[in-house]
């Protein structure tokens, strides 16, 4: 079990990604305090999961001041019978207005793979945004037959919409760190 | 913004009607023995009632959800019955319970017009009619009591196979002291033109209402039933802990609408369960105002290919209340679609939670799944939680889950202003526009009923 925990105080800015690919580590806790006025915190999960992998991922997010903001950014694509459980929290405390929490997770399965995942909120300010969006389902039909159609192979084309699946949530990362997970990331898929 | 009085509660009246019989405070064998003795059951009901008793009393209440620590299971009757027969006509029906109608404000042309209308005043339901047309039809529609006299075979069949007794601790409850409810079974391909209606109010002190509902949509069939209840103030709590048991056949429809506004003493402790068959589809409309504390999670088993469910939520909390509300969908057959849709509106320190189960099972494939929460917080006392799982065992699937909790928008606010319109009314209108794609799911007099509803709560004012 790996516990992280981070701090973030005011107006600091931080971007704290975490990869899980051929990883070991089977649960992971993210603990994140937003306490200063301004704090900004970014954290972004990549996950690939094979064969028995079994992973869990924790975030819990606090907002404890006024005008923080967080984001919660994680893409998951998991095969043969590899199991994905998520749970995201996003917490916004009292006088922490004008606050904006956001946890989004998207997750491809494959095969027998399965997957669990509870965004869950907790509110107790009113003047916030706050929001989660959670969806899993398996590469767009229409995507894969447009490849096809072009002439590439149904696992040519699967590997082409996977690696372009995490291009969003890697172009939030700084450059070297992109290169670094991208050619991680081809030798995986 | 004009405070909302909480002591003014609109159907706050209690009428003086004297119970015929009632069984003693508390739970015990005794009180089940003597409840299906009074209602002169067969003796494999009361089988079934003292198993739920046993089981009742071996399981624990949710620890997660709201506070239950209040809650006296000892300081509840569970049994108490108005009038001595059922009410055959209007005119038999007992005057003071026509007065409550009148005080709820059943329409004069609505009570004859309506297909059948199965009013409950306190556990047994004292006036039931049933129209020339849906007799004709084959619809059985009467009290759960009078079915179990009239068609002991349905209810042996399907009475607790949706929702088993070993359940959970309040069906197994409700199982063991139940009373009253509606029954419903529509035959094949038959269409139930107007919605079925039930009126039902708590109205004896510290009294608890265990009600159920079965309601059995054969293939091809449909019906629309609606359930409102209003409850007059009590001092000390009252527990209204109801189990809805609902099957729609191959191709059939059911539509099952409620709009709860209980008195702000009362636990609501409901389980609605449905289970819906190839190509069925099934709806729960789902209005919780009223209440110190709901829990109900309206769900739907999908168990044929392409059976569909859709689950709306609203969930209204003022000052001291919780609503525990949300639904669950869980994919059982392949094609099978499901939508859930919650908005809820937290006021005065009121708290409102979303708490959803979206499962899909290994073989479901091609499923579909949107679920999509809504919450808005109208000041800073009040609380808004987001409690959605999702367990996905099957890849062929595409299931989609947002969530949003925010205040009224200052730009909103500044709009209507700008045209000259208060603060007040300007958050009546942007509530109610908030709430409006499930309001306008529902018949007409009830989105009448509860847009007024929720005026009130917002201003303490109709008008």
């Amino acid at each position: 079990m790996k516990n992280i925990n981070i701090t973030v105080k005011k107006n600091e800015e931080k971007v704290v990604p975490y990869i899980w690919i051929n990883g070991s580590e089977s649960e992971i806790n993210f603990d994140a305090e937003l306490i200063g006025e301004g704090a900004n915190l970014t954290i972004i999960g990549i996950f690939i999961g094979k064969n028995s992998d079994s992973v869990i991922f924790n975030t819990n997010v606090i907002h404890k001041a006024p005008k923080t903001k967080s984001m919660t950014h994680i893409r998951g694509v998991f095969y043969d019978k590899s199991i994905f459980n998520n749970d995201g929290m996003v917490h916004i405390a009292k006088g922490a207005k004008g606050a904006d929490g956001y946890f989004a997770s998207k997750i491809l399965l494959f095969d027998d793979a399965k997957g669990r995942s509870v965004p869950s909120l907790e509110i107790d300010e009113n003047d916030l945004k706050a929001g989660h969006a959670s969806t899993v389902g398996r590469p767009d039909e229409n995507q894969l037959f447009y490849l096809r159609s072009r002439g590439l192979s149904e696992k040519q084309a699967e590997k082409l919409i996977v690696s372009g699946f995490f291009e969003p949530t890697l172009s939030m990362l700084s450059e070297n760190k992109q290169i670094e997970i991208r050619q991680n990331l081809l030798k995986n898929l | 913004m004009q405070q909302f009085n909480t002591s003014h509660y609109e159907f706050g009246f209690h009428d003086k009607l004297k119970p015929v019989y009632s069984t003693q405070k508390g739970l015990t064998e005794k009180t089940v023995r003597e409840i299906s003795s009074m209602k002169q059951e067969p003796e494999w009901m009361l089988g079934i009632r003292l198993k739920a008793l046993a089981l009742f009393f071996s399981k624990k209440l949710p620890t997660w959800g709201g506070d239950l620590t209040r809650l006296n299971f000892d300081e509840i009757y569970y049994y108490v019955k108005p009038t001595d027969k059922q009410g055959r006509t209007w005119d038999e029906v007992p005057k003071e319970i026509k007065d409550t109608f009148d005080k709820i404000g059943i329409p004069q042309a609505e009570r004859k017009f309506l297909a059948g209308v199965a009013a409950q005043y306190d556990s047994e339901v004292v006036y039931h009619s049933i129209s020339k047309m849906l007799e004709a039809k084959g619809v059985i529609f009467v009290d759960t009591d009078t079915a179990l006299k009239k068609y002991p075979d349905l209810l042996r069949q399907y009475f607790g196979k949706i929702i088993p007794p070993a359940d959970n601790k309040l069906a197994a409850l409700n199982t063991a002291v139940w009373s009253g409810g509606s029954c419903i079974y529509v035959p094949k391909n038959v269409c139930v033109d107007l919605p079925l209606q039930a009126y039902f109010r708590i109205n004896a002190k510290n009294m608890g209402q265990f009600e159920r509902t079965l309601i059995i949509a054969d293939e091809g069939s449909y019906v629309h039933y609606v359930e409102g209840c209003t409850a007059p103030i009590f001092t000390t709590d009252s527990l209204h802990s109801a189990v809805v048991e609902i099957l729609v056949k191959k191709g059939a429809r059911v539509r099952y609408t409620t709009i709860q506004n209980w008195s702000k003493n009362v636990y609501n402790l409901v389980t609605k369960r449905m289970f819906v068959e190839e190509e069925g589809f099934g709806e729960w409309i789902d209005g919780n105002l009223g209440s110190q504390l709901t829990m109900k999670y309206p769900s739907v088993y999908l168990m044929g290919r392409k059976a569909r469910g859709e689950v709306l939520s609203l969930a209204f909390a003022g000052e001291d209340q919780h609503q525990d509300a949300g639904g669950k969908a869980i994919h059982f057959a392949p094609e099978t679609s499901s939508v859930i849709s919650s908005k809820s509106v937290s006021k005065d320190g009121g708290r409102t939670s979303y708490r959803g189960l979206l499962k899909v099972l290994k073989g479901a494939e091609n499923s579909k799944s949107t679920v999509r929460c809504d919450a808005l917080i109208l000041d800073p006392k009040s609380r808004s939680d987001t409690y959605p799982t999702m367990e996905i065992n099957e890849e062929k699937v595409t299931i989609g889950h947002e969530a949003a909790v925010s205040k009224i928008g200052e730009d909103q606010l500044f709009y209507f202003r700008s045209r000259g319109i208060s603060q007040a009314a300007a958050e009546v209108m942007i509530v109610n526009g908030f709430i409006e794609p499930i309001v306008r799911e529902l018949p007409m007099e009830y989105a009448v009923e509860l847009n007024r509803l929720i005026q009130l709560e917002m201003t303490g004012a109709v008008g």
